[in-house]
């Protein structure tokens, strides 16, 4: 009878013939617990036996798992587990919180959860069965969980131990339980490889209990389970004062093997255990898991063994006591009654305990004889020895969409922010009106102010909806500022800057020491279309005219989250916080000195306001400030963790603050924190709120908005590669500087998740991720000191063609790669006739790239299909940049192709490109001021966000180099949804010098941007609004075409040439001669208008000057008569000087029309007229106009 | 009971030391036995490779402490042998089933079977187990009409020896043996 539950289950498995006879078994997944043992009693442990076909789930992986947990609830249910489910899914843990849950796998009460075959189970798991009853778990792998953070206690033993949470399985409160044939094991994770704390000479030990016992479980078997490579294996009760326990904790262990258990197999505290024909094998000299002893009978335990095997090798002789003991000699020992057990061969005998068990096994049992105890538990325990054949219709999909509703919670409770009794003033506008403000007109169309419901939180907020002009918006009430006596305080405001139709006139100002419309102090933000050029300001509008003397640059986004504006008024000076960080020091002015009143100023912008506080100034802000500037983060899981330093103050300014971080959502992000370090690890699909709030004020907080996609998953479809990907499969001479192209049949649709990925063959290593949208790229060449970073767009499909652009420097010469795409990325499409699912290893996109390139060449060639040295023009530039010493000439022979890639120079003097030939050459990239904010520079390799500006090509600290025979273009199209500053190049180097002739400069806006000496010779320079402009000594622009071309943006502008920021006013600035000012279709097919283009315009104060001349040029009828946008056409500044002169500012001479006859510069207005003899002295010949080079020593370059 | 069968079984090792026969006090000490069941080395494991997992599957040493050297796959039978030859057969099913063995000490053992006799079947109601010699380093057991008195009946038998005489053939026994050992590496290989 003992055998029949066995034969059932081992029948599958081992010997189907000769069971053929036990018809009608039972399938191991319906099984009930065997009567002998406690499982079987008080009703017996049936499990989730019951479950009808719905409630039968089939799951290999963690997501159907946990839906198996959760779907059914608590209804009789069995869950198969196919394969070994790792729960990290090949995340690592980033924390013991994320190991907490990510690592749970939390049992309802009535299920059956078995292993199907021969190898199926969990790593990186730890299942818990938490006050459930009915709990059936066989035929499982187990890898006992290691903590990933173990704790050091000082106090545990002498000289403290680290000690760790999670068990294989932990029982707690629970009953009718059988474990039954499963493995528990370290390995491969066994304790040898754990790391040692050396200051306190302890292992860092990140396991707990294979499988524990507690908090009055009962009625629990365990049976032909496999424990091995283990230290503290059962804890069955875990304090001598649980008294709670008393009567409880019931178990039975039969035919178990403890194999190298170090301890507690069991180790028991009240319960009443019955162990019977466990099999125990180990040595007091294992390396790693030495017998210390086998079974300990702790405090009130009762243990009735019989026919229990032991083979242990000992030290010294065998003995009873040494693997029968009472733990840390508990005060009240444990009894152990035996019958029938062997020591090594011999009757167990000489056992110090009391066998005085007063308990009676209640259940039928016949032990197996001693001597077959040994092989029949070895062949039979464990996982993976049972089969089961059971199967059903369980729902592995989620079905509980209300699980993500949590993560909207808790970002902000400050809309309530008037609860400071200490304040001056405060409105948060709870009233639902605005009446402690006076609401004031402005000239032209007026907004609507409205106070609406807070969109963060709870509470009111003030709205202002602009229309298309500004001013003083607001100006608080006389009556209600009477708590503000002092002129020194400072005024702060939660502001939400919104967007409206126009993106002019974007400052958002709190207004201090008002005295009238044209006289105040101003502090706030500065909102542009990219979050790269705006600002945190101070501003001062004296006898009507606005300054603001400090401009920082800080990301302000519209439409998102509440920034806190401070600005502090004490004495003359003039500070700003933002979010409660003080912006650089304070700006020091005496214009105003009373009190005056407080307000709103925009220019033309919408915004929500709230939480207007005025106080006492000696008070500073709490400041948390995160070292990431976007409030937004889009990772797959398994990424690299994304990392902020945080900086927390209290509000005295200067003490470190305490600050929490908490994901909204931890199986999507797990947030660690390790000082003020926190880092965010993408762990799974889905969405979290990271909220880090201050921990002097709960009210101040910063989140960032996380989007985990699910894990890269190699496709393992194929396809037929032939003709339709580059590199061809098995390409033997790729470029490490080649693009990927995939040509499918019909135009694919890019997909919004899931990367592209490049992996070494030989080891698999992942060498790239290629991400679709939201791509950084550092360039320059490996192990540069400074490089150009910048946003980009790797993915171009053009009709059926996709090219994707790996990140720079990610291929190595002379080796293997293949291509991964996941499923997803490119969506609607097929390759070669098989619908595209992505492509992994399976699809054997694979490729080796070319030996290297010699480091000795000075002159490369680069082509974008033949063959050549490199696939770009960076690639080239990168090994001449790294090879070759900085003085000696080199050149780039570019062949004729379309080359897409920003490019970078820097301390490389004497660099030549050459192109095929000048219209067939051609280096282009869509970049500008919202994809790249600003002009550009290098950074440290790794730091920070992109910095590299909005130019196709950025030059910094190189001389001489010369552009030949080629076309750059920046393709960007002026629109008003983007800021669209689009530089060809921007050579910065002041006192260096660019050659370009024979060659093509094609943008809209800001064409040209040079710094120091350039000369353009016999070239083209196309654009519309100031796109020939920079803080430049002297551009010479000479035989060449100045074409002006329609607006894209706007038909009616005819734009300006030249916005001169000439560094001095002796510095010849940008002098145009001997060429053609015409005019064309602008690349958005617009047509210039006539008569409205102007020479230059200013960009107003004096920090520069203005210094442009035109000498004997031809220009044709699209320039306006007055010439140059003096003060006050559309509205221009003062060119400096403001009335031009021989040596400075904006001059002209000897100017025609098209045909050669000469223009009536009468009609100019603002300009200075040269006359012969200026222009001999100054302008004759390119020695004269590049006199000033280097200090006099002058620069006469030749074609 | 087994107890009691134990004693029968010193007493019938007595009684054949009594007969004068010639044989070691421990001629299978370090013995190495490949067994076979039902003509399958994969349906019997030998103790040492369930202890290791490692090895051939269905060869072993002596077991150091009382026990098993045996089990087949299907857990119905174990076969215990002791150093001086005593062996014990223990059956699960106590019906009659299918079950032949072979068991093979290897060329290299030193004293030689000259018999194989059962000792005591007392638990063996009906269809007595046919043991028998093969040759001086192999027997066989046939277990297939035995029916047992319970289920984890136990029958004893015992191996008569007769002391090893160096003989000229012995090099080419040896040679036997390592042959075997090859075979045991190359498994171990794959």
């Amino acid at each position: 009878m003992r055998y029949l539950a066995l034969r059932a289950a081992l029948c599958a498995t081992l010997l189907s013939a000769l069971c053929g006879q036990t018809a009608g078994a039972v399938d191991a997944a319906q099984q009930a617990a065997p009567n002998d043992g406690w499982a079987s009693q008080a009703g017996g442990t049936t499990g989730g036996s019951a479950a009808t076909s719905a409630n039968i789930y089939t799951v290999s992986n963690r997501t159907q798992l946990l839906n198996a947990i959760t779907n059914g609830g608590a209804q009789p249910k069995i869950i198969k587990v196919v394969g070994i489910i790792d729960m990290s899914e090949g995340v690592p843990f980033a924390s013991h919180a994320d190991q907490a849950t990510r690592g749970a796998v939390n049992l309802k009460s009535n299920t059956t959860l078995i292993g199907d075959g021969t190898n199926s189970g969990f790593t990186n798991a730890f299942v818990t069965l938490i006050n459930v009853s009915q709990i059936i778990i066989r035929n499982l792998k187990l890898v006992n969980p290691c903590d990933v953070s173990p704790v050091y206690d000082a106090t545990d033993g002498a000289g403290g131990s680290y000690n760790s949470q999670f068990d294989g399985i932990s029982i707690k409160g629970s009953d009718h339980i059988w474990i039954d044939h499963n493995s528990f094991t370290d390995a491969p994770v066994t304790d040898d490889t754990l790391p040692v704390d050396t200051s306190v000479n302890r292992l860092k030990q990140c396991h707990d209990g294979a499988l524990d016992i507690t908090d009055a479980s009962d009625y629990v078997t365990i049976s032909f389970n496999n424990f091995s490579l283990h230290n503290k294996n059962n804890l069955i009760g875990n304090s001598d004062s649980a008294s709670g326990d008393t009567g409880h904790l019931r178990v039975t262990f039969s035919n178990n093997v403890f194999s190298n258990v170090t301890q507690r197999a069991p180790r028991v505290r009240y319960g009443q255990v019955h162990l019977f024909n466990n099999y125990y094998v180990g040595s007091q000299t294992h390396p790693v898991y030495p017998n210390d002893y086998s079974i300990g009978a702790g405090y009130a335990s009762q243990l009735i063994s019989d026919n229990n095997v032991f083979e242990i090798t000992f030290t010294g002789k065998a003995a009873c006591d040494k693997i029968i003991v009472n733990p840390n000699s508990s005060a009240v020992a444990g009894k152990f009654k035996d019958t029938g057990s062997l020591l090594n061969g011999t009757a167990l005998s000489g056992c110090s305990l009391s066998s005085a068990v007063t308990w009676t096994i209640p259940y039928a049992y016949t032990p197996r004889a001693s001597s077959l105890v040994k092989l029949y538990s070895l062949l039979n325990a464990g996982g993976g020895k049972l089969t089961t054949a059971i199967s059903g219709t369980g729902n592995t999909s989620s079905t509980n969409s209300s699980s993500s509703s949590s993560s909207t919670s808790s970002t902000s409770s400050a809309s309530s922010g008037c609860t400071n009794a200490n304040l001056y003033f405060c409105d948060d506008f709870e009233t639902g009106s605005a009446d402690k403000w006076d609401l004031l007109p402005v000239n032209g169309p007026n907004g609507t102010f409205s106070v609406v419901a807070d969109p963060s939180g709870a509470g009111n907020v003030l709205q202002y909806t602009a229309q298309s002009t500004g001013g003083i918006l607001a100006l608080v009430k006389t009556s209600a500022f009477t708590g503000v006596t002092s002129p020194d305080y400072y005024v702060e405001a939660r502001i939400r800057p919104m967007t409206n139709s126009t993106t002019s006139n974007k400052y958002l100002f709190l207004v201090t020491r008002y005295v009238d419309a044209n006289n105040w102090y101003g502090a706030g933000l500065n909102v542009q279309s990219s979050t790269s050029s705006t600002n945190v300001e101070i501003a001062k509008m004296l006898a009507g005219t606005l300054t603001r003397p400090k401009q920082t640059k800080k990301p302000i986004a519209m439409d998102a989250q509440f920034y806190t504006v401070r600005f502090e008024v004490i004495g003359t000076n003039l500070s700003v916080y933002l979010d409660g960080e003080k912006i650089g020091a304070a700006i020091v002015d005496s214009a105003f000195a009373s009190r005056g009143l407080i307000g709103l100023y925009t220019a033309n912008k919408s915004f929500m306001i709230d939480d207007v506080k005025v106080g006492d100034p000696a008070i500073k802000p709490v400041q948390l400030t995160l070292s990431t500037t976007s409030t937004t983060w889009a990772a797959e899981a398994g990424d690299t963790p994304l990392t902020t330093t945080v900086t927390a103050l209290k509000n005295d300014g200067v003490t470190a603050d305490t600050f929490s971080v908490v994901s909204s959502n931890p199986a999507a992000v797990a947030a660690s924190k390790a000082g003020n370090v926190v880092t965010l690890t993408p762990v799974g699909e889905g969405t979290s709120t990271i909220t880090f709030t201050s921990g002097s004020d709960s009210t101040v907080t910063r989140t960032i908005t996380a989007t985990i996609a699910p894990q890269f998953v190699q496709s393992t479809e194929t396809y037929n590669l032939s003709g339709v990907v580059s590199p061809a499969a098995g390409e033997p001479a790729a470029y490490i500087d080649g693009s990927l192209k995939l040509v499918f049949d019909t135009p694919p649709t890019l997909g919004a998740a899931g990367s592209i990925r490049i992996f070494r063959k030989s080891d698999n290593a992942l060498v790239d991720v290629i991400k679709p949208s939201s791509e950084t790229d550092s360039i320059g060449y490996t192990g540069q000191d400074q490089i150009r970073k910048v946003n980009f767009n790797p993915i171009k499909i053009a009709g059926n063609t996709v090219t994707i652009t790996p990140h720079n420097n990610k291929l190595a010469y002379g080796t293997e790669y293949y291509v991964a795409i996941a499923n997803g990325v490119f969506t609607g499409t097929s390759l070669n006739g098989n619908a595209f699912l992505g492509i992994g290893l399976a699809g054997n996109w694979s490729f080796t790239t070319k030996p290297a390139v010699s480091t000795s060449l000075t002159t490369l060639a680069v082509n974008d299909d033949g063959i050549a040295d490199f696939r770009t023009v960076q690639g080239a530039l990168n090994h001449l940049m790294k090879n070759v010493a900085k003085a000696t000439p080199v050149t780039i022979n570019v062949m004729n192709g379309t080359y897409e890639e920003l490019l970078f120079i820097r301390a490389k003097d004497n660099v030549t490109i050459k192109g095929e030939s000048r219209d067939g050459t051609v280096i282009q990239y869509k970049n500008y001021e919202t994809l790249n904010g600003g002009s550009g520079a290098s950074q440290a390799a790794g730091s920070g966000s992109a910095a590299g500006g909005r130019a196709v090509l950025l030059i910094e600290t190189s001389d001489l180099l010369t552009l030949d025979t080629l076309t750059l273009k920046n393709t960007t199209l002026r629109s008003s949804s983007i800021s669209a500053q689009a530089e060809t190049l921007y050579f910065n180097n002041d006192a260096g010098r660019l050659i370009a002739k024979n060659a093509n400069f094609f943008s809209e806006q800001d064409t040209i941007q040079v710094k120091g000496y350039s000369w353009f010779y016999n070239t083209l320079i196309a654009g519309n609004v100031d796109f020939i402009w920079g803080s430049n000594r002297v551009a010479l622009f000479e035989n060449s075409e100045i074409r002006s071309v329609g607006d894209t943006s706007n038909a009616s502008s005819g734009g300006y040439l030249v916005q001169a920021r000439t560094v001095a006013a002796t510095d010849k600035g940008f002098v145009f001669l001997n060429s053609s000012l015409t005019q064309g279709v602008g690349p958005g097919g617009v047509a210039l208008p006539s008569g409205v283009t102007y020479l230059a315009r200013s960009p107003g104060g004096t920090s520069s000057w203005d210094n442009v001349s035109f000498i004997n040029c031809k220009m044709d009828t699209h320039v306006a008569p007055v010439g140059w946008a003096y003060t006050g056409v559309n509205g221009q500044p003062a060119p400096n000087p403001v009335t031009a002169t021989a040596a400075s500012g904006w001059r002209e001479y000897g100017t025609t029309d098209l045909a050669g006859t000469p223009l009536n510069l009468a009609t100019r207005v603002g300009g200075y007229a040269l006359n012969a003899s200026d222009v001999v002295a100054n302008f004759s010949t390119r020695a004269q106009i590049f006199s000033a080079f280097n200090s006099g020593a002058g620069w006469n370059p030749a074609p | 009971m087994m107890k009691t069968k134990n004693k029968i079984l010193v007493g019938v090792a007595a009684g054949l030391l009594t007969m004068g026969q010639s044989f070691a006090a421990a001629p299978l000490a370090g013995a190495q036995i490949l067994g076979t069941y039902n003509g399958d080395g994969s349906s019997i494991y030998g103790a040492d490779f369930l202890q290791t997992s490692e090895g051939v599957q269905n060869l072993t040493g002596l077991a150091a402490f009382e026990g098993a050297e045996f089990i087949t796959a299907d857990s119905l039978i174990q076969i215990n042998f002791n150093s001086a030859g005593l062996v014990t057969f223990t059956l699960d099913n106590a019906s009659s089933a299918p079950a032949s063995f072979v068991f093979d000490f290897g060329s290299s053992l030193t004293s030689l079977i000259s018999a194989f006799n059962i000792t005591d079947m007392s638990a063996v109601t009906s269809g007595a187990p046919v043991l028998s010699v093969i040759n001086d380093h192999q027997i066989s057991a046939n277990l297939s009409s035995a029916v047992g008195s319970a289920s984890g009946y136990s029958f004893t038998s015992q191996l008569v020896f007769t002391s090893a005489v160096p003989e000229p053939v012995a090099p080419a026994m040896l040679l036997a043996g390592l042959g075997i050992v090859g075979l045991i590496s190359r498994k171990r290989r794959s």
